[in-house]
């Protein structure tokens, strides 16, 4: 097996010897130093292998004993070779290949950041491609070590980063600091105010003296706890009482109250699928899009959008994407609401906006609605009343 | 008579020391795995080589080795190695 891939490299060559005395042919080449092997006996000659160097020499003891050598066959690469010299560009295409192959993956086509919970990762590259770091970077160039520094140097929040190349992909990794906790100075004297309007409910004060009692009601702005706190003074010789500055903190909780208006439209469409569709394709090179088909015929369509990149392996992105379009048609058709569907719609919307701008701790102690037929829609006005903390700590001076 | 007594003097001592006999007297050393292939060094020349029989000239006479589908694997100047079916090994002196 081993000798046969040897001979394949250096190329051999199957002859057929003819002649009275082969045998003495035979003899007359080992004799020679020439190696020969793999013979056979057919029924007018010998066929056997010989290498092409040695090939040469028989001729000379041929002619000597008498014998007939016919080429049956010749193996090997170089005569593969041979047969392929006059293939240039086929040779100009392979070393095309190598070299752009190479060429290629000495770029940077994907950018991969890990670890970041804080940090956005759009900063992070916009940082990057400040910093010559971008999508399609040519390696050898990089300065990752100064890169790293003034990564760390901008970006406050990192703690440890590392920028590793994978092939034409890198991976910024970082670690990400501990928040810092915010420190309460209680040395400082300060008041608590009302941040906002609203009903008190109830006062729990830990320090200060508390200036409000539950049902009162407060508006924004009002010396909810003061820390100015006075003590008065039993002792009958002085009689004017003192007065001591202590850090207030109480945690006051208050009913308050929030308007949300909006117009929910009489009429609605709904989006009714056809069974047609369209996929287009694009082809994004090096950054430049080629399109492939175009024109959409439909009225009314959604568009769905994927995006594919090509990679050699994991750790070999090509700079190819594919962009796949997806069209669907569809027909709207409009309806009407009826009261109940409104009032659903308007509950659902008020719960939505509740979840998304209320604090967490906030709670909703009653939603009124309050609905006025307009032209073409219904006015929604929404009280709502919430028990949430209205206390907020302000420096004394 | 003096090429005699050389000659066992030569044997006795090479018996003495161990010496490998196949170089000492310049004899061939004839290899068999199992009844296919028989590769035999230090031999002289081949005198008939066909599918049935092969004859090789060596320093002690000559080798016949008679068997079906006989082929020469590889030759060389020193060794010679014969594949098939080997039935018959003998040597006329």
């Amino acid at each position: 097996m081993l000798l046969d891939i040897c001979n394949f490299f250096k190329g051999y060559i199957l002859i057929e010897v003819k002649g009275f005395s082969v045998e003495r042919f035979v003899n007359l080449a080992t004799y020679n130093n020439i190696f020969l092997w793999d013979l056979k006996r057919n029924n007018n000659g010998i066929v056997l292998k010989v290498s092409i160097k040695g090939f040469k020499l028989l001729k000379k003891y041929a002619r000597k004993t008498g014998c007939k050598i016919k080429i049956l066959n010749k193996n090997g690469l170089p005569f593969k070779i041979y047969r392929y010299k006059k293939r240039k560009i086929f040779a100009a295409g392979i070393i095309f290949f190598v070299v752009s192959l190479y060429l290629l993956s000495s770029f940077i086509w994907l950018i991969d950041i890990e670890g970041n919970e804080r940090i956005n990762s759009e900063d992070l590259l916009r940082f990057c491609e400040k910093q010559n770091f971008k999508f399609g970077s040519f390696k050898p160039r990089l300065n990752l070590k100064l890169l790293e520094k003034n990564l760390l140097n901008n970006f406050s929040d990192i703690s440890w980063i590392n920028i590793k190349i994978n092939g034409t992909r890198a991976i910024i990794q970082l670690k990400e600091t501990i928040p810092k906790q915010k420190i309460i100075d209680k040395s400082t004297p300060c008041n608590i105010i009302a941040k906002k309007d609203g009903l008190i409910l109830n006062v729990t004060a830990s320090s200060g003296m508390p200036k409000v009692k539950p049902k009162d009601v407060v508006k924004k702005g009002d010396i909810l706890v003061s820390g100015e706190v006075v003590i008065e003074n039993n002792n009958s010789e002085i009689n004017e009482p003192s007065v001591e500055y202590v850090h207030a903190d109480a945690e006051v909780k208050a009913k308050t109250y929030y308007q949300i208006n909006f117009k929910i439209p009489h009429e609605y469409t709904i989006k009714k699928y056809t069974s047609k569709f369209k996929k287009t394709y694009t082809f994004d090179l090096f950054g430049k899009k080629f399109n492939l088909f175009t024109g959409i015929k439909f009225a009314n369509y959604d568009k769905i959008s994927a995006v594919k990149q090509f990679s050699l392996t994991k750790n070999y992105p090509l700079p190819i994407k594919i962009f796949i379009n997806e069209y669907r048609e569809f027909i709207p058709i409009t309806k009407k609401r009826s009261l109940e569907q409104i009032k659903d719609l308007a509950d659902k919307i008020v719960t939505g906006r509740i979840i998304r701008e209320f604090d967490f701790d906030t709670d909703i102690y009653d939603k009124q609605f309050t609905f006025t037929n307009e032209k073409n829609s219904v006015y929604v006005k929404t009280l709502i009343t919430t028990v949430e903390r209205i206390d907020e700590q302000v420096k004394l001076e | 008579m003096k090429k005699v007594s050389k000659n066992n003097i030569k044997r006795k001592i090479t018996s003495m020391l161990e010496l490998p006999k196949e170089i000492v007297f310049n004899l061939p050393l004839i290899t068999i795995i199992g009844s296919e292939e028989i590769t035999i060094e230090n031999y002289k020349g081949i005198i008939e080589y066909n599918l049935e029989r092969i004859r090789i000239n060596t320093s002690c006479g000559i080798l016949k080795i008679e068997g079906k589908k006989l082929a020469l694997k590889q030759i060389t100047s020193e060794n010679i190695s014969v594949y098939g079916l080997i039935s018959n090994l003998e040597y006329i002196l």
